[in-house]
């Protein structure tokens, strides 16, 4: 079994895929990134993230319908799995948790360096 | 309207096609959908170049594993090419008989590249050990003043250090004094013989990479009397002790060993054993800018250009060359570079010496590009020959391996399959002939190195690995070998294959046919060639050089004025020598030397054509007797002074023939030297003898008494050791201790054509080899279509026909391939050695009879390798033959 860590892009792209909830394909995950982040990636490596997550079991995908400015072709949509849920909330948890135990003084003393 | 813009909405095809073919087809659909919507959408905001520039930037990201096509077969592969191995194993082990032609031939064939490829990697390997060889140049002199042309790898004594001086790139420059060169040494009571002496400079220790196992190399030759020697020179002087810092005579001065260092390769342009140092020879030489007798080598900075160093060495030396020229050649500072005179200095890559400098004067003979370039293209062929033999045999038995093709299509087998099965098998073959070819290189290796004058040791080793090359050239050779058999085997229709043999016999027989005429055409022009090259070289060495060569030795003179007082003396004494039947001094003898030109012009000239240039040789009155030269007509110098004030003159054939003098003897001419004219008279004719190169046409001559001997010579007689002894004795006593410098001329002659003799060796085997690898073919080949007629063979023969019509039959076919190649050949091959032979000046004609010769060998040569097959065939009993079905 593939290890079932998110990577830093990867969770970017499962959250996106939610954001976008119902409509998520892979040119406006992409552009979705940039709006919200001013990331500019490659359509190849949101593909790639999408396909790692949908090995990992984090989404799940159906063909949807052809439409006329792809020249025909049916674009993919992309839906979170419940097992991408708690993949997510793990994250978010563990991340405030962790944020929340740091003492006030290290966050001060950043602040002299 | 619209039509245009939905075509110019199109992204770029190749992009496309570039993407289908890498991609899954799993999921094409959904990235191309995608890739074109931004496409789209970018065209909105962009130029239509920049859009497909984006368009291709995304195509070459979706070069990632996860988007590429899954290698499914890849299992059944495995699988597949056990079997095919079983296959190709079985295929050799029933047709014993062709697959040990095929594998010799092949064998055979690799084994002669391999050699060929060491000797060549060997030769272009000459002076590439030395640490940054690709920085070390040698100085070249290249002058023509007025009818003086100087073109020699010397450059002027005081290059080196000048250079050093003046420009910053060259970071070392150091000078070889004398070249190579055999003398004695005292050690004590004893005198010991060394060979490779020279003189150089320190810095040539630290331009040349020479690793040193005892002392310092760090300026071992400043002082005038140092030498370092190399391990085996100092075992050959010491043999039991230490040599550093050990005492050796030469010349009656004690020299200090500082140094001894590794043995010198083989693969360099020189070679020495003892070096002494230069400064002890400077005050033996003028120190000026006409005194060209210094090797110089440059070491320049890592990134300096050649062409900029070129032209600022140019540059100063103009200032110091003009003064000269005028003085000596009367040559104007202004015309130094005009009125076909030049004077100029350039840089010879180190690594480009061996191979492409043959100057007058070398330290040592030098390789030729020429012959490794015939010996690789005979590798070449060779390996042609063998791989159209491979394919010929292939084909040629795809009538047995049909049915096998037949019944692997009927089950299921792609045509893709069935090439990669043969090119499997030829691979393998080929595989197999390499192992036996390095197992044979292995076994000729020690004679081959005898044969070509190598010291090849690890023949698989190098850079790159030759083990390396070897499996890429067999995987390649396997390929290229057996497309075409694949091709042709892989096409049956299993459906016809199945039911009868008849189209198989039609497939690949012109083919067949052509390759055997292609191989048959070279065959004959190798044979041709071989014959022309053989009988031209023997040419040459037969023919009379003009004077005898043999029992002659020579010695040069270093310093004129150290020879005056004991002149006499030394005279007198060799005179008195038993083994020395006569002796002379003079300027040039025609193995080398010191030589000058000068004009010559009738007093009644007309014209200027009647001027001609001519070399002046400057000789002692027993120089016409001692070299041997035949006086055409007159007498030769005598001792009294002449009843006129002219000078008197000897010429040679060809300048009694230039000059127009149909009464050479008494006739007054001119003779121009620089601005200095003489007149002259001739008082006798020599014959023409060479004195340059076999590939020059006899230049006009003269010799003219002097009194300026740079070489003694000598007529011996007895053995040459002995004769060189005594030479030897008298000059170190008497010669004011210069260092003896003697040769034996004969021995000079084989050293000089020594490169010529290896290579006539060499091209005569490996033609040879080429030759019976093609027999090797067409042997199999024969055997194979007897064995294909034989059923025809068997009804011919109860039809009535005799064995000796039966036969006739069978050799027909071969013998209008054969002479096919044949009227293909000599034409070509009349083009080549004629070409060729045009670069002698004296060659042999081509007579009709090396071609018909050839090529009646080589329809002798085919019926008897087909006849063996023949006759067999035609004499068997029909019964036999028709019964193996």
């Amino acid at each position: 079994m593939k290890g079932t860590q998110l990577g830093e892009f990867e969770e970017l792209v499962l959250l996106i895929v939610g954001v976008l909830y119902p409509d998520a394909y892979g040119l406006n995950i992409r552009q979705e990134i940039h709006n919200q982040t001013g990331r500019k990636v490659a359509i190849g490596a949101v593909h790639s993230a999408l396909s790692r997550l949908g090995d990992k079991g984090f989404l799940k995908s159906e063909l949807a319908d052809a439409t006329h400015e792809r020249g025909g072709r049916r674009k993919r949509l992309f839906q979170i799995t419940a097992s991408g849920k708690r993949a997510m909330e793990k994250n978010h948890e563990m991340r405030n948790s962790l944020f929340s135990q740091i003492p006030d003084l290290a966050l001060k003393g950043l602040n002299y360096g | 309207m619209v039509r245009i813009n939905q075509h110019s909405t199109n992204p770029p095809r190749l992009a496309d096609r570039f993407l289908g073919w890498f991609c899954r087809s799993e999921i094409l659909e959904e990235v191309k959908g995608d890739l074109h919507e931004h496409y789209l959408f970018e065209l909105e905001a962009k130029s239509k170049f920049k859009s497909n520039l984006a368009y291709w930037y995304h195509v070459l990201h979706f070069l990632r594993p996860f988007a590429f096509k899954r290698k499914t077969q890849i299992l059944i592969n495995t699988v597949m090419f056990k079997n095919y191995f079983t296959i190709a194993l079985r295929v050799i082990n029933r047709n014993k008989f062709y697959s040990f032609l095929n594998l010799s031939g092949l064998s055979v064939g690799i084994t002669c590249c391999l050699l060929i490829f060491l000797y060549v990697r060997d030769e272009y390997s000459f002076d590439k050990h030395h640490k940054d060889y690709d920085q070390i140049y040698r100085v070249v002199t290249d002058f023509k003043l007025g009818d003086r042309e100087i073109l020699q790898p010397r450059a002027p004594i005081v290059m080196a250090e000048h250079l050093e001086e003046t420009i910053p790139e060259v970071e070392e420059a150091g000078r070889i004094m004398v070249g190579n060169f055999t003398s004695v040494v005292d050690l004590g009571e004893k005198q010991v013989q060394i060979k490779n002496a020279t003189y150089a400079t320190s810095e040539i220790l630290s331009i040349f990479t020479i690793p040193f196992v005892a002392g310092n190399p760090e300026g071992a030759l400043d002082d005038p009397k140092t030498v370092v020697v190399s391990e085996s020179m100092a075992k050959h002087l010491f043999p039991n002790e230490d040599a550093l810092n050990k005492i050796v005579t030469f010349n009656r001065d004690a020299f200090v060993i500082k140094g001894i260092y590794e043995d010198m390769t083989e693969n360099s342009h020189f070679k020495f054993d003892f070096i002494m140092s230069v400064a002890y020879q400077t005050s033996r030489f003028e120190m000026g800018w006409m005194n060209i007798n210094a090797y110089t080598y440059l070491k320049l900075a890592k990134n300096a250009s050649r062409e900029s160093i070129e032209s600022k060495m140019n540059q100063t030396l103009e200032t110091f060359i003009a003064p000269i020229a005028q003085e000596n050649f009367g040559v104007a500072p202004t015309d130094l570079q005009t009125n076909g005179n030049h004077a100029r200095f350039y840089l010879q890559p180190l690594a480009d010496i061996h191979l492409k400098s043959n100057f007058d004067g070398e330290i040592s003979p030098n390789g030729s590009i020429a012959t490794v370039r015939t010996i690789s293209l005979i590798g070449v062929i060779i390996l042609v020959i063998a791989c159209i033999n491979f394919v010929n045999l292939s084909t040629a038995r795809a009538a047995i391996r049909g049915k096998e093709v037949g019944v692997r299509k009927v089950l299921g087998s792609k045509r893709k399959q069935l090439i990669s099965q043969f090119l499997f098998e030829s691979s393998l073959f080929s595989f197999i002939s390499f192992v036996v070819a390095a197992g044979l290189v292995l076994l000729i290796l020690p004679y081959f190195n005898v044969v070509a004058g190598k010291e090849i040791t690890n023949p698989f080793g190098g850079t790159p690995p030759l083990w390396l090359l070897m499996v890429g050239g067999a995987l390649v050779l396997g390929v290229t070998a057996g497309i075409y058999p694949a091709f042709i085997l892989s096409s049956f229709k299993p459906e016809k294959t199945l039911k009868s043999q008849n189209q198989l016999k039609a497939k690949g027989g012109w083919l067949r046919g052509g390759l055997v005429v292609l191989q048959f055409t070279i065959s004959t022009i190798l044979i041709i060639a071989t014959l022309v090259v053989n009988n031209q070289l023997n040419f040459l060495e037969d023919k009379s050089l003009g004077f005898d060569k043999d029992q002659l030795i020579t010695v040069d003179v270093m310093d004129l004025g150290r020879l005056g007082a004991n002149r006499d003396v030394l005279i007198n004494e060799f005179t008195k020598s038993p083994n020395i039947e006569s002796y002379t001094m003079s300027g040039f003898v025609p193995v080398g030397g010191n030589r000058r030109e000068m004009f010559l012009k009738r007093r009644d000239a007309t014209n200027i054509d009647e001027t001609i240039n001519s070399q002046a040789w400057p000789v002692e009155e027993d120089y016409i007797p001692t070299m041997g030269f035949e006086m055409v007509a007159g007498s030769n110098f005598n001792n009294e002074i002449s009843s006129d004030s002219a000078m008197t003159i000897i010429i040679n054939e060809t300048a009694a023939k230039r000059l127009q003098l149909a009464e050479p003897i008494d006739t007054k001419l001119t003779m121009t030297f620089g601005d200095q004219s003489f007149d002259v008279r001739v008082i006798g004719v020599v014959r023409d003898f060479h004195f340059e190169s076999m590939k020059e046409n006899i230049k006009p001559l003269f010799f003219y008494k002097s009194q300026d001997p740079w070489t003694l010579s000598f007529r011996f007689n007895g053995s040459a050791a002995a004769a060189l002894m005594t030479i030897q004795n008298i000059w170190e006593n008497h010669s004011g201790g210069q260092p003896f410098v003697g040769s034996v001329v004969s021995e000079k002659y084989k050293d000089l054509y020594k490169n010529e003799g290896r290579m006539k060796v060499l091209v005569n085997a490996f033609s040879l080899i080429a030759i019976i690898v093609a027999i090797l073919g067409l042997f199999g080949l024969a055997t194979f279509m007897a064995e294909q007629r034989k059923k025809e063979m068997g009804i011919r023969k109860v039809l009535g026909a005799s064995p000796a019509m039966l036969y006739f039959n069978l050799l027909k076919n071969f013998t209008v391939l054969i002479a096919v190649s044949c009227l293909i050949a000599v034409p070509l091959a009349f083009v080549v050695t004629r070409n060729w032979l045009s670069e002698f000046a004296y060659h042999i004609n081509l007579s009709p009879f090396f071609f018909i010769g050839a090529s009646l060998l080589m329809i002798l040569m085919a019926w008897l390798t087909v006849s063996y097959q023949s006759l067999k065939v035609a004499n068997r009993n029909p019964v036999e033959n028709l019964r193996y079905e």
